[in-house]
């Protein structure tokens, strides 16, 4: 069986910004077909990592390989195989949607006809056929971000590049976004994601690295992030307040990290554990603490990035 | 390349915005300025003088009288100096100035002296002074001629002698001698509408500006889209500067057609040599636009109050800006020189007033010498940018 082929290759990035630097020392690998997110607080350094990636900037030190090559400002022939969809709408305000898809797609492709069944197929792809004849400012925020989608892929790209294209759009948009992004993986296209919206995150991308202040915080698949961390799972049970002794025997379950009772809920912390849910409420049932609602919620990535970093992921002003 | 010639060329074309000072100004300019020089050039036309003349046996009696009066009525000269109504008698003549249908009328003496009756309201008049003088010569040419007829007779003694000796009273007559040094007359109103002109090549730096710093990674999203496209970054900066100069070379020509057409400014017929200069000065705008658009925090305003303040010594904003315009390029003509509104307007004056086109092409030259070093320093500032932002 073959090894997999990475498309992008970063080994020991550096960028610096006089004495900030902005990327430290960061590696990744990414696969063929894969949607690999890169998550981060604002600023951490996701877009800086993408423009280094796409030559946009220089950088001080580390390895840039695209498609197993060397990248550069003048490697035209891999920029060729790139798309990029920018987090700030990037589109020409005073042309239509299709001649705005059609410009992008002819930095790319040459041939009109062809160009034309592109731009077809891009515009039928996010769903702007209603649109077309639209300039970019009568359109909503949800669909603008469609058309800068379609700028950026409109020539069939097989790597693209997706900076916080969710950003300032509506639920319902979003998940069309989201969904046309899983649609262009299946496709064969390899995408690179970033957002800190770890939702999205988790929802579409195959494998994540997590970025804090330039720097890998943690690299892996959804599951193999979440087994990093201690937490399993948060138990919250609305019940009336249990006994002191009630909640001491719950805290000295096996895998019960922290229990505490507040508001009519008590709420759990647990590390991995096969039975963390039946086991807390089996000690409510023999203390006769009558419980309603239960909820169990799995960890998530805002629990790895808090773990390793004592921040929230959330956190807008972590930079 | 074509396309994102015109997808920049449509996108330019489509912002109102932007074309407003390069397009809509010069046109608004034009039309005030010819309200304005309407009344300034019917003040420097000569209104005919409307002379009643008495035409009884004194004045056909006058020596060569008629034949000056039919001079200086005739509508073929170069300027027409009087309308000659003929009237009965004087009775009849003061009757046709009380109905105010002439100005004055002559009537001629006895002694053929010719008199000039004027209307109180033309009394001090420009035309009437005019018409004064022109009789006293008259007078004072027939008085000579009637001293020589008595004390040198053999000067009048054959119709070609006397023909050689009235010649002679009138060259002597004649105490200044007009010679035409320009190609055309002076058009004083000229100079604001060149002046304009030279103005809106500067506004449509702006188009050009604007343009380039959209292709720029680091100063527009589309720009770091344009980055990373398939094709050259110069193929992509070539096609934006060209589709910037048909459209900033198309606003000059509007301009240029709004002034000539409508508003009827002279270019000395030769409107031709008039878009050479506008695809010169288009040129130049273009250059600098470059330049601005690859300087990062520079905004494409700046050219308005560039242009406005160089515009001070184009004369644009009146006589005591041309006063200081003149002075400057007297005192210290290479500041003039180097200014290149002062040589776009100073290129239509030459095409106005030159029968050589000896300056004309200097002053392309030297615009395209500016547009050459600007275009050096803009390649030079994009050789080097780096993409740095956050």
């Amino acid at each position: 069986m073959d090894a997999p082929r990475d498309i992008v290759s970063i080994e020991g990035l550096v960028k610096r910004y006089g004495e900030l630097i902005a990327v430290d020392h960061l590696s990744l690998h990414i696969q063929a077909g894969e949607i690999f997110g890169l998550l981060g607080p604002n600023g951490c350094g996701k877009t800086t990592t993408i423009d280094c990636a796409l030559s946009l900037l220089s950088y001080d030190k580390g390895d840039i390989r695209l498609f197993g090559e060397e990248m550069s400002p003048t490697r035209y022939d891999l920029k060729r195989r790139i798309g990029m969809v920018p987090q700030e709408v990037a589109v020409y305000d005073e042309l239509t949607v299709r001649e705005n898809i059609d410009a992008f797609c002819a930095l790319y492709v040459d041939d009109k006809r062809r160009r034309r069944s592109l731009v077809d197929e891009a515009i039928e792809f996010v769903g702007l056929g209603d649109f077309e004849k639209f300039r970019p400012k009568k359109l909503s925020g949800g669909l603008r971000r469609r058309l800068n989608i379609a700028c950026g892929i409109a020539h069939k790209p097989e790597l693209i590049f997706f900076d916080e294209p969710t950003v300032a759009v509506d639920p319902q948009s979003r998940n069309s976004i989201l969904e046309g992004i899983v649609r262009l993986s299946r496709e064969g296209a390899t995408v690179v994601y970033t957002s800190h919206y770890m939702e999205e995150v988790e929802q579409i991308c195959s494998r994540i690295l997590i970025m804090d202040a330039g720097r890998e915080v943690a690299q892996g698949t959804n599951d193999e992030l979440k087994a990093m961390v201690g937490t399993g799972e948060r138990i919250r049970v609305e019940c009336p307040p249990p006994s002191e002794a009630t909640l001491e025997t719950v805290r000295r379950l096996t895998h019960v990290r922290k229990a505490d009772y507040a508001d009519g809920i008590l709420a759990c912390e647990c590390a991995n554990g096969a039975h963390n849910l039946a086991d807390v409420l089996g000690v409510l049932a023999e203390a006769g603490v009558p419980y309603g609602r239960v909820y169990s919620e799995p960890p998530t990535l805002n629990d790895v990035f808090l773990e390793i970093t004592g921040k929230e992921l959330r956190d807008e002003s972590v930079a | 390349m074509a396309t994102t010639f015109l997808a920049t060329l449509k996108s330019l074309v489509r912002n109102r915005a932007l074309l407003f000072w390069p397009l809509a100004f010069p046109i608004i300019m034009a039309t005030m300025f010819g309200a304005m020089f309407a009344n300034l050039q019917s003040g420097y036309a000569f209104d005919p003088f409307q002379l009643g003349v008495v035409r009884d046996a004194n004045y056909d009696a006058a020596p060569g009288l008629d034949d000056l009066l039919d001079e200086l009525s005739s509508p073929s000269a170069d300027t027409q100096y009087v309308t000659v109504t003929a009237c009965d008698d004087a009775a009849d003549a003061e009757a046709r100035v009380d109905s105010s249908e002439i100005e004055g009328y002559l009537t001629v003496d006895a002694d053929g002296t010719p008199q000039l009756h004027l209307s109180r309201g033309s009394q001090g008049d420009d035309k009437a002074t005019v018409m004064s003088s022109i009789l006293d010569s008259y007078v004072r040419t027939v008085a000579e001629l009637k001293v020589v007829a008595a004390e040198k007779p053999e000067l009048l003694a054959s119709p070609s002698v006397a023909q050689a000796t009235i010649e002679a009273f009138q060259t002597d007559a004649v105490s200044t001698t007009r010679l035409k040094l320009t190609r055309t007359d002076p058009d004083p109103s000229a100079r604001y509408f060149y002046a304009l002109l030279a103005m809106t090549a500067g506004m449509v730096a702006m188009i050009g500006a604007f343009a380039v710093q959209r292709t720029r990674a680091n100063a527009s999203p589309v720009g770091a889209r344009a980055s990373i496209a398939g094709i050259s970054r110069g193929k992509v900066l070539m096609a934006t500067v060209l589709a910037s100069w048909l459209c900033g070379f198309a606003c000059l020509v509007v301009a240029f057609a709004y002034m000539r057409i409508v508003v009827r400014v002279d270019f000395g017929g030769r409107e031709g040599l008039c878009l050479v200069a506008l695809a010169v000065s288009s040129l130049l705008a273009m250059a600098a636009g470059a330049l601005v658009g690859t300087t990062p925090g520079v905004k494409t305003g700046i050219f308005s109050a560039i242009s406005c303040v160089l515009s001070i010594f184009t004369g644009l904003y009146g006589s005591a800006s041309q006063r200081l315009a003149d002075n400057v390029a007297a005192s210290f003509p290479m500041l003039s020189h180097l200014n290149p509104l002062w040589q776009i307007a100073h290129s239509f004056f030459s095409l106005l007033y030159y029968d050589s086109l000896e300056p004309f092409a200097q002053s392309c030259g030297a615009l395209l010498a500016m547009t050459v070093a600007l275009v050096a320093v803009a390649t030079l500032r994009m050789r080097r940018q780096r993409y740095e932002h956050l």
